[in-house]
């Protein structure tokens, strides 16, 4: 039962670190980015390239996977957000993200290939059953990345600015905070933190091609239980979700986990819609 | 002022313009069936040589290829060269069809090989049909196979019914296990092949002791194990085609030191499944479809035919031998079918070739043994399958008999 319930909270782990990266880029943008599980993928894949196809460190091999995770978060921002949410109002970016993420995946499979391949181990230990580290990075770098990304909101002047402008970005930009660079920066941000989960997760994953949307998916289902815009939220949907999937499989069988998971994940946002830890958003008229 | 005659009309009277067209008519007439007779065959070959089968196909690609250059080395089939006419899918059912229309209609083709998988080659028999062409498939399913509706289409390889079949046998048969637990993923494939293997049980007057349908994208699939311990399985069966998963299952199986075999797919026997284990030793307990072709002798020997074909071409083999015999034989096989079913017809003409396959009493292709019947084309024999043991391949790509101590 230990093990179910470890490989349940890693998923968790894997998904609530999705849902994070997701209310990073939301918070300054407003945009939930389809390719936020791309982050991961292409993290993931970079890792497993340098350290396993080059021989390279495994430390210079992260980061070489944290710098491609800012170099596609700054991308993506260019390229499927900016332009487009500043020329319309309308939801366009569900089809910027998802034209990049598309072709982000595509581009992998010609060149990474669509067969998945091994990722290094992060710490020289067998097996070790339930206290394995592919089950424990997840999970541990999960809480870490939540804490971590409340200190930054907190505490730091450009996690204030990415307060602000999530509460109004007009207002933010009239009290002269460069909205378009911070809209970017926590683009950047984002991307790391995204290929920083696919580092965690890539004993668990593997680095494969197909792990953006299947990530990007479940970790959207994470936020929307825990709450847009909370990091509690997301963990804890995250969790709620990876437990979900185990116990069902657990008591019921493999058929139902999907079902019976997100079944119970929508009868939430039916009672309560704004998520677990969400708010919900008075408008004055 | 009278109009100037055409010089070279100028000394032809009618009598010698008539006796002309004559001639030439006659000529011409003469000549159509020789150039006819030495026009080359047309090969048509749909493969998904990109994308996401794209390895396994590039080898089959290679195989057909050389099965192709070996007939022209010898004189080609009924005298003629034979032409390959190529197309690449890229695993895309809607470029299958368009291929398929353009070889038949446009291309002129005389015989249509693949699409070479199944899920590719379903939308193509209807085409490849109404255009009255021989056509040898490549897909496993069963429902591609229907001498009724699709009289002209032969299966080079075996059915996936075969397959489970064979595994199911292996499972209570040889391994003497009764208590089989069955994961698949849930796709297509996965589902349909569950259910054949519960068919198959039944026969046996067994029933699956737990099964489970899973995502093949599921990070950890240990939950499910744990399932089927908790149930008492003593055999796992697992149809996918997903390396990451199978290698999953595999892992998960390994990491909970329970050593029961898996029995499965022929993926399962795939160095990209290999090289995603924690340990190399948790591939000794697992057994996956392979075939007679694969299996070495007490020298370990491929057999004579298999080793003959890849002697001589040895050359360009390299790349090619990592997907595995199976891949590049099977290219090879639906040359070979053609080829001696074209010779027994003596004619190009699509429906004599179709009656001499049906009575030719056996095709003994490197691949394995087809015998068609005009009620059955599917041709492969369940004795051209054997279980191989994962870890045991040697370096030649063959694999010594399995032993059940």
């Amino acid at each position: 039962m230990l093990l179910v319930i470890v490989s349940g909270l890693a998923l968790g782990g894997l998904y609530g670190m999705t849902a994070l990266v997701y209310n990073v880029m939301y918070s300054t943008s407003k945009v939930l980015s389809f390719g936020t599980g791309q982050f991961a993928m292409v993290g993931g894949i970079c890792t497993a390239w340098l350290v396993l196809g080059l021989h390279l460190p495994l430390w210079l091999g992260f980061l070489a996977c944290l710098a491609s995770g800012a170099v596609f978060g700054w991308l993506s921002e260019l390229i499927a957000v900016r332009r487009i949410i500043a020329a319309s109002d309308e939801h366009l970016w569900v089809l910027s993200t998802l034209a990049l993420s598309t072709m982000v995946q595509e581009a992998m499979a010609i060149w990474w290939g669509t067969d998945p391949t091994p990722f290094p181990r992060v710490f020289p230990q067998e097996f070790a059953g339930s206290f394995d580290q592919k089950f424990w990075l997840p999970l541990i770098l999960a809480v870490l990345m939540a804490v971590g990304l409340e200190q930054f909101y907190r505490h730091s002047m450009i996690g204030k600015l990415f307060i602000a402008m999530s509460e109004d970005s007009f207002a933010a930009r009239a009290r002269g905070v460069a909205t378009d660079r911070m809209r970017s920066l926590s683009y950047v941000l984002a991307g790391v933190l995204g290929a920083l989960s696919g580092f965690a997760g890539g004993q668990l994953t593997f680095a494969d091609f197909a792990l953006g949307t299947a990530l990007g998916l479940s970790g959207f289902i994470a936020l929307a239980v825990g709450g847009i815009g909370s990091s509690v939220g997301a963990l804890v949907g995250g969790g709620a979700l990876g437990m979900l999937t185990s116990l069902t499989t657990h008591y019921f069988g493999a058929e139902y986990q999907k079902t019976i998971a997100i079944g119970l994940l929508i009868l939430l946002l039916v009672v309560r819609p704004q998520g677990l830890f969400g708010t919900t958003q008075v408008r004055h008229v | 002022m009278p109009k100037p005659t055409p010089p070279v009309a100028a000394g032809i009277g009618r009598r010698r313009l008539v006796q002309g067209i004559g001639a030439v008519s006659l000529t011409s007439g003469l000549a159509m069936p020789a150039i006819a007779q030495n026009k080359p065959i047309r090969m048509g070959w749909i493969a998904a040589v990109s994308g996401m089968f794209a390895s396994n196909a590039q080898a089959q690609d290679w195989g057909f290829r050389m099965a192709v250059a070996d007939l022209n080395e010898q004189g080609g089939l009924l005298g003629r060269k034979v032409e390959v006419v190529m197309r690449d899918s890229a695993a895309d059912p809607s470029k299958a069809v368009s291929f398929a229309k353009e070889l038949v209609y446009n291309e002129n083709i005389d015989v249509l090989c693949g699409p070479i998988n199944s899920g590719e080659a379903l939308p193509t028999l209807g085409i490849v049909s109404g255009a009255k062409k021989l056509h040898l498939i490549g897909g496993s399913v069963e429902e591609l196979i229907d001498p009724v509706k699709y009289p002209l289409g032969f299966r080079n390889l075996n059915a996936n019914g075969q397959w489970i079949k064979v595994a199911v046998k292996f499972m209570v048969e040889d391994l003497k296990r009764t208590k089989v637990a069955i994961i698949n993923d849930n796709t297509g494939y996965g589902v349909l092949s569950r259910e054949t293997v519960t068919k198959f049980l039944a026969a046996h007057n067994l029933k699956p002791i737990y099964t489970a349908t899973v995502d093949p994208n599921k990070p950890d699939v240990t939950d499910e194990l744990l399932k089927a311990r908790e149930a008492g399985a003593d055999v796992i069966t697992e149809w996918s085609n997903a390396t990451g998963f199978v290698a999953r299952l595999v892992n998960a199986r390994g990491e909970q030191n329970w050593d029961i075999p898996i029995v499965g797919h022929p993926t399962i026997l795939q160095e990209q499944v290999a090289r995603l284990l924690t340990k190399r030793s948790y591939w000794d307990n697992v057994y996956g479809l392979g075939y007679a072709h694969e299996i070495v002798d007490a020298q370990g020997k491929l057999p004579a035919n298999v080793q003959a074909f890849i002697d001589k071409h040895q050359d360009s083999i390299g790349p090619y031998m990592a997907a595995g015999l199976p891949a590049f034989l099977q290219g090879n096989a639906a040359v070979t079918i053609y080829a001696t079913g074209l010779t027994k017809a003596g004619d190009i003409d699509p429906f004599k070739v179709k009656a001499a396959l049906e009575s030719i009493p056996r095709i003994d292709a490197p691949y394995g043994p087809f015998i068609y019947t005009t009620t059955d084309h599917n041709g492969f024999q369940d004795d051209g399958i054997k279980l191989v043991n994962a870890n045991a391949q040697l370096p030649n790509g063959g694999y010594p008999s399995v032993k059940i101590s």
